[in-house]
């Protein structure tokens, strides 16, 4: 233990964390309403997650890939939530009903459609890699696993993608 | 590749995030960082009941006639919470709900009423806070994010749950916008209260208004605290500051501050509470903050460590095994050395110093928010969401496993939390 006054710079956390925001939000969005087929959801699950990023801001700002940490972030968050209606499950309450309304609806209910019959952690790897434009070896960081797995996971989530549009490659 | 790419692009180019998210991601940053503090204020308030209960044990005891009954700690009939707006339509458009916090108040049955704002206003309310004897309420106001400055507010707290006698304002400057309003924290013992203003540090004041600066360089620098809590005896302060996770402990009446440098490295202090005996109780997370941790990444280990303050010995409880690979442990109250600690979404823990520790049973409703005990810390208070329809309501479940009462009529979820920050009135 130290007693300790220190003078330290006024610093802007907050304003380095805006322009990370603007850059980053909507990308965030869009990869969750892929992965979870819910806008709602999506935006819920983005504004937590940027808000640990901003809590964390001295520390993940100096990161190599800030935006890496913000998926990790939101990977995690969708982790628990699926947990969460697993717990939920077991105490035989119904999950929350998702609406899906707008113009083209359809095509969108399609293609959620779709991503939602791809096991969760290949959806994770097609979203990253195809959406994010990661490469594998980035992907493997955000997601805990081995390079090549993401590949695997990768092929299988196109195959299955395409093969429930019933699109040819 | 870009085949797939151009079938999901399909399922996104519609969706636009909310216009103004960066402003909610930043009220949320604030609302979390409010219910950690007015949590700990409760606590506070818990603690003193507690350490009163611990006594009067003592001299139970060891009594000898014409001894006073101690008092057994109780709950006041009033919650005051900070909510965006209790309407309970599903249908009514989102921008009459409000775009800043009002306060309600409610004794309970589902129903709650407007205490301080308006429907409309351009001024956020938040962070009430009840003096130790009831009497007095306090919060934090402040206008649109924008504008740099708040105020806090104390008046007085009449027994039929308004307010009453006239507001006393106190001005606080700050230097930058995007902060949210000051949260006061009153001392367990007396009538005064602290609070944090960015970059600027700790403001102490009395009931009557009267403020006084305590001067401590480091906080000069810092732009929020996460936790605020005094000491059992009201002469010290800690503080939990965001941005080093570093604990300091401020004496209130002259004395140098000291900075617990002992929690660095990959050592996340996440909540302080006093003990009894004036020792400082830190709980966190242990663990690499990166991309380059294991396959959960963000999955820690958790700690709880107490530190004397007078000697700087510092002792690690032992943690039960079931504990580990935890997001971390928070500390909700203390009381003869005992703490009710939240981890993950399992149910509450009992803890002591010894590292005994009993799950206290399944809530009754799913928490959605930071959680706070009642003052005889019989209950926990907390917003659940509905799992059926989605709404929101602010709660307080027995630990016993008794019936639940609800503060609020349950309200439709829009983006975010409707409910803020919440104080339980002391009986």
């Amino acid at each position: 233990m130290s007693e300790v006054t220190l003078s330290i710079e006024a610093h802007t956390p907050a304003r380095d964390f805006e322009s990370f925001f603007r850059d980053e939000y909507r990308s965030l969005c869009q990869a969750l309403l892929l992965l979870v087929g819910d806008a709602f959801e999506a935006e819920e699950i983005a504004q937590e997650t940027m808000t640990r990023v901003l809590e964390r801001w001295d520390r993940v700002g100096a990161m190599e890939s800030p935006s890496g940490y913000a998926y990790r972030t939101a990977l995690n968050l969708q982790r628990k939530r699926i947990r969460r209606l697993a717990v939920r499950a077991k105490r035989r309450f119904a999950p929350v009903p998702v609406a899906d309304v707008g113009p083209d609806a359809g095509d969108r209910h399609d293609v959620h459609v779709a991503l939602a019959k791809i096991p969760e952690g290949q959806r994770a790897a097609l979203i990253l890699v195809d959406w994010l434009d990661m490469d594998a070896e980035e992907a493997a960081g955000v997601l805990g696993i081995k390079p090549g797995s993401v590949r695997v996971r990768l092929h299988r989530a196109r195959s299955a993608l395409r093969d429930s549009l019933g699109v040819t490659s | 590749m870009s085949d797939t790419r151009d079938l999901l692009r399909s399922a996104v180019e519609d969706f636009e995030p909310t216009p103004d998210a960066f402003e909610r991601v930043l009220v949320r940053r604030d609302r979390k960082r409010r219910n950690a503090r007015v949590a700990a204020g409760i606590v506070g308030v818990a603690i003193f009941a507690l350490a009163a209960l611990g006594l009067a044990r003592l001299l139970e005891s060891e009594r000898t006639t014409g001894l006073p009954e101690p008092t057994q700690p109780t709950n006041g009939r009033w919650v005051v919470f900070s909510a965006l707006h209790l309407d309970p339509d599903p249908n009514a458009p989102q921008v009459s709900r409000g775009e800043e916090l009002n306060l309600y108040v409610s004794d309970g049955g589902g129903t709650a009423r407007l205490l301080v704002g308006t429907e409309g206003s351009n001024t956020t309310r938040h962070c009430p806070a009840f003096s130790p004897d009831g009497e007095l309420l306090a919060w934090g106001e402040r206008g649109k994010p924008s504008v740099a400055g708040g105020e806090v507010v104390i008046s007085g707290f009449a027994p039929t749950g308004q307010l009453r006698g006239d507001e006393i304002r106190i001005p606080i400057p700050t230097i930058a916008p995007y902060f949210g309003p000051p949260c006061p924290t009153w001392s367990p013992v007396g009538q005064r209260l602290a609070f944090f203003a960015p970059r600027m540090g700790l403001l102490l004041a009395q009931a009557d208004g009267s403020t006084r600066w305590i001067d401590v360089g480091a906080f000069r620098g810092l732009d929020e605290v996460s936790r605020l809590e005094w000491s059992p005896d009201g002469s010290q302060i800690a503080v939990l500051p965001d941005s080093d996770s570093t604990p300091w402990v401020v004496p209130v009446d002259g004395g140098a501050p000291v900075h617990l440098t002992e929690f660095a490295g990959d050592e996340q202090p996440g909540s302080i509470a006093w003990t009894d005996g004036g020792s400082l109780v830190v709980a966190g997370s242990r663990g690499p903050l990166g991309l380059d941790t294991g396959p959960l990444g963000l999955e820690t280990d958790p700690f709880v460590k107490v530190l004397d303050i007078s000697t700087g010995d510092v002792s690690e409880v032992p943690l039960p095994t079931v504990w580990d690979v935890s997001q971390g442990v928070f500390i909700l109250s203390a009381g003869n050395d005992r703490f009710v600690a939240l981890r993950d979404s399992t149910p509450p823990d009992l803890l002591d110093l010894q590292g005994h520790s009993t799950t206290l049973g399944d809530l009754e409703y799913e928490p959605a928010s930071s959680m706070s005990l009642s003052p005889d810390g019989k209950q926990m208070l907390y917003v659940t969401i509905d799992p059926n329809s989605g709404a929101q309501a602010l709660v307080a479940v027995p630990l016993d496993g008794g019936e639940p009462t609800r503060y609020s009529p349950w309200t439709p979820r829009g983006f975010g939390d409707n409910y803020s920050t919440f104080a339980w009135q002391p009986g």
